[in-house]
């Protein structure tokens, strides 16, 4: 097994507060990790971080043999950005789809633009992936007219159709209605048993605990404990673990 | 010039009303006490005239603002005197001396008011004072010898002028009208036109005084009378009689010497049996004149909507380059909008085509699209930089975080959001265009307005030529007024 995401000594500090320290975090292919913590314990930031979104202040970042090194420009860096973020997908909490853009549009825009493919090409993957989410007679809907499960899906759709080493997934159900989130959680699970790769930050342990491999646990910004889900969680070692499942 | 757009549907209803009341307000002005029996008892004779018609006619006195010099002051005092009362005079636009001669504002137009059929038809005139001839004047370097040799070239005059009168009738010659009497011969000197037809005191004062400019010949004449009111029969002889002793004492051309405008051409009006004043008619708008409206409304959308393509084409190039470009490039644009939008278009206009033109010799036509679109980005960036402000950074981090290159993310996913934000106020924006660009006559080219006053001096009155101009007016911002209804309410809640 190889990592296709490798993160080392990674530390970020924002506005003079150290919001993530030494970070080790290598994701193998095929893997499902689960980032879990409290509010404000650095989950966002991490992910936001490994596609240089938010810069970091020390340590770096691999995926499929390029680094990422602190203090990087975007105008400067373009390609070797651009050569990370066109393989670590993302999915956001509020989705940010591109409201002029039907649902089809949204998911074959990368591929066209990007990936040089052809305008054919790049509707029939676009079509194939909203069949996948479970959206494939909604193409033609423009973001506004979607409800917010629908949505997170065609997002999930539009992150994939870059075909992506590995999918980063931020709290890809916190802004939905509690009756929508199945339906989103659902796809990632799919998804999951299709070998994709993901890094999953939620509050769903449940979910967490039935779909990861793996769970890592961020707080005050460091990995204070990792392991199987069902380890991490029914048996927690550390204290911020503990405080944040409500257990003494 | 730009209004919120809540306020707009009652605006219009507003200006018609406004319009109607100003409508009938105007008469009464007319009704004050008028004729002879009016300037006796004020003890004032009241003569209108223009001072930007400059020398020798009537003009500021360079030592002394509130004065005004010229012969025309000296007739005017002399007739005043033999009047028994005192003269004053009254300053006026030039091309519209005859409708304010009409509202009463002055009692007579002594003002190198020449006497066409199409005047004698409106007011009525004295037995004239001086015999002009039609100089055209032309670059020394050219073999001109007379209108003949012009036929296909661009030759200057006044508007409502009888040398405009002239040119209209030459065939093949292209016809550049101009608002003062410096700007023809500015423009003959830098080639922008092959000749200029003015009366022989301007030509003589403003054309043959600089070098390289030489008279060609006398193309027409004419000659300068006193208006009055047609029914101010009593103050029309009695002024004519004053003028006639002037003549017949010598003291006219006493006048005339000391301005150095005595001529033979003089000697022979002085001899001749004075003509009867005439008293109007009338006069009707023809179908030519419908013509020339309609090519006058081509003028103003061609100008306008190159100006517009200018202004949203470069109004982007600034709102992206205050947002995304380097510091100096940043700095840059945002002196441009505030130098463009802080000055008046007027002068703008005035500085391109006039004040840059030894360096940038550009024709009217490209001045006055560049002129318009250059002030109009000013505007169209600011509208640009709302609608970037209105798109959420998420779109940007997404676009970024889906391998979009930062322009390929500017290009697909920003602009086109922040276009449906700018463009219910960019089609506003082009109203407000269409409009101004009426601004663009003072370089010579003939709009909508600017025909519209054309017609109006040819018509003999201002009602029927400005009501058909505010038709045309309306009808072309009318559908842009809807279409930017439509858009605002199609698109901003997509944007949203």
């Amino acid at each position: 097994m190889t990592a296709v995401l490798a993160a080392r000594g990674l530390a970020t500090r924002l506005g003079g507060v150290w919001v993530l320290r030494d970070i080790d975090l290598a994701v193998e292919r095929g893997e499902v990790v689960a980032v879990l913590g409290p509010s404000g314990g650095g989950k966002s930031t991490l992910l936001r971080a490994i596609n240089y979104l938010t810069p970091f202040s020390a340590g770096e970042v691999e995926v499929a043999g390029h680094r990422l090194r602190p203090g990087m420009s975007e105008r400067r860096d373009a390609a070797l950005l651009r050569a990370v973020r066109r393989r670590v997908g993302m999915v956001f909490q509020h989705f940010h789809l591109f409201p002029h853009l039907s649902a089809l549009d949204n998911v074959s825009a990368a591929p066209r633009r990007v990936l040089g493919l052809g305008a054919e090409a790049a509707r029939a993957r676009a079509h194939a992936l909203l069949e996948r989410v479970g959206l494939g007679g909604r193409a033609g809907a423009f973001p506004h007219a979607l409800s917010g499960g629908q949505q997170q899906r065609v997002a999930i759709a539009r992150a994939l159709a870059m075909e992506p080493e590995v999918l980063l997934l931020d709290e890809p159900t916190s802004a939905l209605d509690p009756r929508l989130v199945g339906e989103v959680l659902a796809v990632i699970s799919d998804l999951a048993g299709g070998g994709q790769t993901m890094v999953v930050v939620t509050h769903e342990l449940g979910f967490a605990r039935r779909v990861a491999g793996r769970a890592v646990v961020l707080a005050g910004g460091r990995i204070v404990e990792e392991g199987a889900p069902a380890r991490v969680l029914g048996a927690p070692q550390a204290a911020e673990t503990r405080a944040f499942l409500g257990l003494r | 010039m730009r209004e919120p757009s809540a306020k707009r549907a009652g605006t219009t209803r507003a200006a018609l009303t406004l319009a109607a009341a100003l409508a009938a307000a105007l008469p009464a002005r007319a009704l004050e006490p008028g004729d002879l029996a009016g300037v006796r008892a004020r003890g004032v004779l009241r003569w209108g005239g223009d001072v930007q018609g400059g020398e020798p006619y009537v003009f500021q006195d360079p030592h002394d603002g509130r004065r005004v010099l010229g012969f025309e002051v000296e007739i005017a005092a002399a007739l005043a005197r033999r009047l028994g009362v005192r003269a004053e005079f009254v300053q006026n636009d030039w091309q519209t001396l005859v409708p304010s001669l009409e509202r009463g504002d002055f009692d007579v137009i002594l003002n190198g008011l020449e006497v066409t059929p199409a005047r004698r038809a409106r007011v009525a005139f004295t037995r004239p004072y001086y015999a002009f001839s039609e100089a055209l004047v032309v670059r020394d370097d050219e073999g001109v010898r007379g209108l003949a040799d012009l036929r296909g070239a661009r030759v200057g005059t006044l508007g409502g002028s009888l040398a405009y009168d002239l040119l209209v009738a030459t065939p093949g010659v292209e016809v550049v009208l101009y608002e003062g009497v410096e700007e023809p011969y500015l423009d003959l000197e830098r080639g922008r036109l092959a000749g200029v037809v003015l009366d022989d005191p301007i030509a003589r004062r403003y054309g043959l005084a600089r070098p390289g400019l030489r008279l060609a010949a006398a193309v027409g004449e004419g000659e300068y009378a006193i208006a009055v009111r047609p029914d101010h029969r009593a103050l029309l002889a009695a002024v004519d009689g004053a003028l006639g002793a002037t003549v017949a004492d010598g003291e006219l051309r006493a006048i005339l010497t000391r301005w150095g405008l005595w001529n033979d051409r003089q000697a022979v009006l002085a001899a001749a049996a004075p003509p009867a004043p005439v008293v109007p008619t009338g006069g009707r708008p023809t179908l030519a004149q419908l013509g020339l409206f309609l090519r006058a409304a081509g003028v103003t959308v061609v100008v306008s909507a190159l100006a517009m393509a200018l202004a949203v084409a470069g109004g982007l190039a600034l709102s992206v380059a205050r947002r995304y470009g380097a510091r100096p490039l940043r700095a840059a644009a945002t002196a441009y909008v505030e130098v463009f939008r802080g000055t008046p278009v007027l002068l703008q206009l005035y500085v391109l085509y006039y004040g840059l033109a030894p360096l940038l010799p550009l024709d009217a036509f490209t001045a006055a699209v560049l002129g318009l679109g250059l002030n109009y980005a000013a505007y169209e960036a600011e509208l640009y930089r709302a609608g970037l402000d209105a798109v959420p950074s998420g779109q940007t981090e997404a676009a970024l975080a889906l391998g979009f290159s930062r322009s390929q993310a500017l290009r697909r996913i920003v602009l086109p959001q922040a276009l449906r934000v700018a463009l219910p106020g960019i089609a506003n924006d082009f109203i407000a265009l269409l409009k101004d660009s009426s601004l663009v006559s003072v370089i010579t080219v003939v709009e909508l307005t600017k025909q519209m006053t054309i017609t109006a001096v040819d018509l003999r009155g201002w009602l029927v030529p400005g009501l058909l101009c505010a038709a045309l007016y309306l009808a072309l911002s009318y559908p842009l007024a809807r279409l930017a209804r439509r858009l605002e309410r199609r698109l901003v809640p997509v944007a949203a």
